[in-house]
């Protein structure tokens, strides 16, 4: 990874963050930086610690240790300062059921002690049209779809104009369409020059819209940097198709790789798979000692892992959550 | 501005809500029900019953009085445990408390609009009482000059005033209470849990009044004077009971608003 | 793991304000009961200063509270929400006239009624203007006196009583006859009366009565057998007048009797409170009193009038208190007919027995009399913390207040 930016150009920085709940260590020594401007995607599976970290960073809950820094200024010192210029959605929307949409944002925007009451009925109207409810702006809140009121969420933190957003989980309960809109927004409001940070247990939906990422496991943060370099770090995998399946794993483990026979229904030809460490020889080097081993090679891919992979290599596999 | 717009905000939201008004209109029956049920029996009352009943029937200005005296004990203090308890647990609970804190406003200045509602729903309330009672009473008996306690007669209109005082001295019993209820509220996430500590205690501690056992405590009792008002049906009016009551509830305030600070400010919220 | 000083910091209100009002409730009830510092003065000026009061304009609330060291009755009025609007008193009382069956017999009912801590606000213009207020929850009980005319009004039953006095004897001093609860300077003149050589007196410790700065006079009985440890006159310092009386009984920690004004200011009320019209719709009864009657015993007629409306006045007792302590008074009270009750001993130590006939019927075969009584040797023993009655096997009844074994001792010399 490459070295962290100057911190007067990050929108968020934890330095040593920690939380427990209990003997549960849910946050560990986490250094977050999310530089200014950036889509920032913040990953992790489920439980991994990354709503407990967004509630740190917003002031909800108090951090056993480390100090954050959030828009330049201390949390949770100066949260009345910082906070009328974040937005955010933290862990699902939340809203009085028996009130409008519409009355539900106007009430949380009265709560806000630096926004302007004169324009505020403007600045509802046109968060609601933003994502989409403008018609269903005075519909009471009990008569919306879960992806209704998730919108809706997005609208509340969208209601003022925000140096930062921090949308945890944004996409949840949204139909396909409401995903792409969401993403389309995120797209929008940054050229605007907001900092968005969108936390995510799918990584689909950051790597489409995301320029910087950290994945957090387990309460730790395993990697953390520009898109760009999470892709690069990944190992590349050679993909070898041939019938002489027994002398090519020879030759492979000849030069130190560990390849794998993948099944193949139906045809004679077998494929191996093998990933490609630093130490480990060029392909065109391979593909040269296999011929010359007497391989009939059939076919060879050189892949960069794919995100998927790297998430999973970094997180671990499997739908047991790791405690 | 900005800052009484929340107040604002919360106030409307608070007669907004249907729960609020069923309790206001069940207040408001107690009196009614008062006024029937003498209008029906119309008989000069026997047996036990609340006092002021047997001058229901001569005065139709009393049914506002025997309406405070019959809800101080227990309808007036459900209620208010139900708005109070629901202060902040009903945030958390709903998970609005954490866009509200995020919005941002600030932990006391919540706690202190949050009281604020609380307390002027206890005003409501009475006043609910008393203007019920003032107005079935009118309307069912004869009004005219009220006879005090003290056996001094006085006329209809600074009898309304006298009414209005005893309504007052209602509200204000209620404030102890009501920051109790908000204490307890910063507790939990679970507002029915709140309401139903904050109406237990309401209960507990005017059984504990009645223990004669206990009479050191009695003094430090939040519910020690709710029934004080009479003081003000006398002739010259006596102060003192509404003093060292308002006295009373303003401890209460101090010492229950200062914990509901401590606990809340140093709450994760994390519903 | 560690709680961060941050998050210390929002609990010090919470630390503080118990603290705080823990200092204030300290504090006022330091300047309550301080010590001032006031010119010393002996027992006897003390008494002078009370005799010299020239206080007869005052309007104050006055406190009783009453521990005799008796279990608690039933009692039907005094729950403050739940009244019986139509509550007939204790049954006895309906008889018209103080007699003696009805005093006897509701003797502990009524002490155990009056037992508690009773408020009543006191207005006193000159020796022929009073009122007295008695609160009772929710209830009030008027004491007005506006020259002859003498007014009752009871609120819980929105009753008025009124008696014309024919006329008004120079002699009847404050409000001696509105004894509900007896006010500060009546009880502290009467325990004075009674003094003789038989009492050890000094002046306590200068304090606060009523937030004015008061002499303490404190009467010890010389005597090993009385029931009274001492009793406490708090006396103004500014005017010299009574305003307070505590008498302790021996072996109990808490005053069994506390008369006291809790305010006090010597100015005249204001003239409207003495007139009194009964308000409409109020049941009104007029009596008369013959004027020989009033003459032989001013304080009798309020008491009748009060004994018809069925209220507790703690008549007996305070009869008793007279004529146990003053060995000049006549028996007269218990009395009125003239039968004979030998009086033994003098002051402190004074035992009254009454003669087995003159022991009203119903008290010896009285329910809860024998619950209440202990049986010694002699006979059953009713105890209360200043009082002890013994009646004997012969049905004599021995009244003192002193120990039981000077009332077997008073018995057995007959
Ligand atoms: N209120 C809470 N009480 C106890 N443990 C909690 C609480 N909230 C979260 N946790 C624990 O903290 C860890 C991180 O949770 P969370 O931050 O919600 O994960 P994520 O948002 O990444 O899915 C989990 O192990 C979870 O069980
Ligand atoms: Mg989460």
């Amino acid at each position: 990874m490459t070295a962290l930016p100057e911190p007067g150009d990050l929108a968020i920085h934890t330095t040593g963050l920690g939380k427990s709940f209990g003997k549960r260590r849910a946050v560990n020594d986490l250094d977050l930086a999310v530089p200014r401007g950036s889509i920032f995607g913040f990953l992790g599976p489920n439980g991994a610690g990354k709503t407990t970290t967004i509630r740190m960073l917003l002031g909800l809950a108090t951090p056993d240790s480390g100090s954050i820094s959030l828009l330049s200024e201390p949390m949770p010192a100066a949260a009345s300062r910082v906070l009328p210029r974040v937005g955010s959605l933290i862990e699902g929307p939340a809203f009085y059921p028996f009130l409008s949409g519409r009355s539900n944002l106007i009430r949380l925007d009265s709560a806000n002690h630096e926004s302007d009451a004169s324009t505020r009925g403007r600045r509802v109207d046109a968060a609601l049209d933003k994502v989409g409810l403008g018609k269903a702006a005075r519909l009471a809140v009990h008569a919306y779809s879960l992806g209704m009121k998730q919108r809706l969420g997005i609208a509340n933190a969208l209601v003022n104009v925000r140096e930062l957003l921090v949308l945890d989980e944004p996409t949840n309960g949204l139909d396909p369409q409401g995903t792409r809109e969401v993403r389309h927004l995120i797209r929008v409001l940054a050229t605007e020059g907001t900092t968005v940070v969108v936390s995510s247990h799918l990584l689909s939906e950051i790597e489409q819209t995301c320029s910087h990422v950290a994945v957090m496991s387990v309460g730790n943060l395993v990697a953390q940097g520009t898109l760009e370099e999470f892709r690069a770090d990944g190992r590349r995998v050679v993909s070898l198709r041939t019938p002489d399946t027994g002398v090519a794993l020879a030759v492979l483990a000849r030069l130190g790789l560990e390849a794998r026979q993948d099944p193949v229904p139906g045809g004679q030809d077998g494929v191996l798979d093998a990933a490609l460490g630093p130490e480990a020889p060029e392909p065109e080097r391979l593909v040269e000692e296999l011929v010359a081993a007497g391989v009939r090679v059939r076919g060879f891919t050189v892949q960069a892992a794919s995100l998927e992979e790297r998430f999973v290599a970094l997180t671990g596999e499997g739908f047991d959550l790791v405690q | 501005m900005s800052s009484s717009g929340l107040l604002a905000n919360e106030v409307a939201l608070l007669f907004r809500r249907r729960r609020t008004w069923a309790m206001l209109l069940a207040l408001g029956a107690v009196p009614v029900l008062i006024a029937v049920a003498v209008r029906l029996t119309s008989g000069p009352p026997t047996g036990r019953g609340p006092a002021f009943l047997d001058r229901v029937a001569g005065n139709g200005l009393f049914v506002a009085i025997t309406g405070l005296l019959v809800c101080i004990p227990l309808f007036l203090p459900l209620t208010i445990a139900v708005v109070s308890g629901d202060t902040i647990a009903g945030e958390a609970g709903t998970g609005t408390l954490r866009y509200l804190l995020t919005a941002p406003v600030s932990r006391p200045r919540l706690l202190l609009v949050k009281f604020a509602v609380a307390a002027l729903f206890a005003l409501a309330a009475a006043a609910m009482v008393a203007l019920c009672g003032l107005g079935i009473g009118a309307l069912l008996f004869p009004t005219g000059p009220v006879t005090l306690l003290s056996g001094t007669t006085i006329s209809a209109p600074a009898a309304v005033l006298r009414v209005g005082l005893v309504a007052l001295y209602v509200a204000v019993s209620l404030l102890g209470l009501t920051m109790l209820g908000l204490f307890i509220s910063t507790l939990t996430d679970v507002p029915v849990g709140a309401m139903a500590a904050t109406a237990v205690l309401a209960v507990t501690a005017q059984i504990l009044g009645q223990l004669p056992q206990l009479d050191w405590l009695h003094p430090w009792l939040f519910t020690q004077h709710w029934l004080g008002f009479a003081d003000l049906l006398r002739d010259p009016i006596r102060w003192s009971e509404f003093g060292q009551n308002a006295l009373l509830q303003g401890g209460y305030l101090l010492v229950f608003g200062a914990l509901a600070y401590g606990r809340f400010a140093s709450k994760d919220v994390l519903s | 793991m560690a709680v961060k000083p941050a998050v210390l910091k929002k609990w010090i209100p919470a630390v503080l304000a118990p603290a705080v009002i823990a200092a204030f409730a300290v504090g006022a009830s330091f300047s309550a009961n301080a010590q001032v510092e006031l010119e010393p003065k002996t027992p006897q000026q003390v008494l002078q200063m009370i005799a010299g009061s020239s206080v007869v304009d005052f309007s104050g609330t006055a406190r009783a509270t009453l521990d005799l060291g008796i279990p608690q009755l039933p009692d039907p009025g005094s729950s403050g929400m739940m009244q019986q609007p139509g509550s007939p008193g204790s049954e006895g009382d309906t008889d018209t006239d103080g007699a003696p069956e009805t005093a006897g017999a509701n003797l502990l009912g009524m002490l155990s009624a009056l037992s508690g801590t009773h408020e009543a606000r006191v207005y006193v213009d000159g020796p022929e203007k009073a009122r007295i207020q008695v609160m009772d929850g929710m209830d009030e009980q008027n004491f007005i006196r506006n020259g002859s005319s003498l007014w009752h009004y009871d609120s819980a039953e929105n009753t008025a009583v009124h008696l014309v006095l024919p006329k008004v004897p120079r002699h009847a001093g404050p409000p001696r006859h509105t004894m509900q609860p007896p006010t500060p300077g009546v009880v502290a003149d009467r325990l004075i009366e009674a003094m003789g050589p038989n009492t050890e007196m000094s002046v306590q410790d200068d304090t606060r009565v009523a937030g004015r700065d008061a002499y303490i006079l404190e009467l010890v009985p010389r005597s090993d057998g009385s029931l009274i440890a001492k009793v406490s006159i708090g006396v103004d310092a500014a005017t010299g007048a009574p305003l307070e009386v505590v008498v302790d009984a021996v072996g109990q920690e808490d005053p069994a009797i506390a008369v006291g004004f809790t305010t006090f200011t010597p100015e005249t009320p204001a003239a409207d409170l003495f007139e009194f019209t009964p308000p409409p719709g109020a049941e009104v009864t007029e009596h008369k009193i013959a004027k020989k009657f009033l003459d032989h015993k001013p304080d009798h007629g309020p008491r009748a009038k009060a004994k018809a409306n069925g209220h507790k006045i703690p008549k007996p007792f305070l009869e008793h208190k007279t004529g146990a302590k003053d060995k000049n008074a006549k028996p007269g009270p218990k009395n009125p007919a003239g039968h004979p009750a030998t009086i033994n001993g003098t002051g402190w130590d004074t035992v009254v027995v009454v003669p087995a006939k003159e022991v009203p019927k119903d008290l010896a075969n009285n329910e809860l009399l024998n619950q209440l009584a202990t049986p010694v040797e002699g006979g059953k023993l009713l105890h209360t913390s200043l009082l002890n009655i013994l009646v004997t096997d012969d049905g004599r009844m021995v009244i003192g207040a002193v120990t039981v074994d000077r009332l077997q001792a008073a018995a057995n010399n007959q």
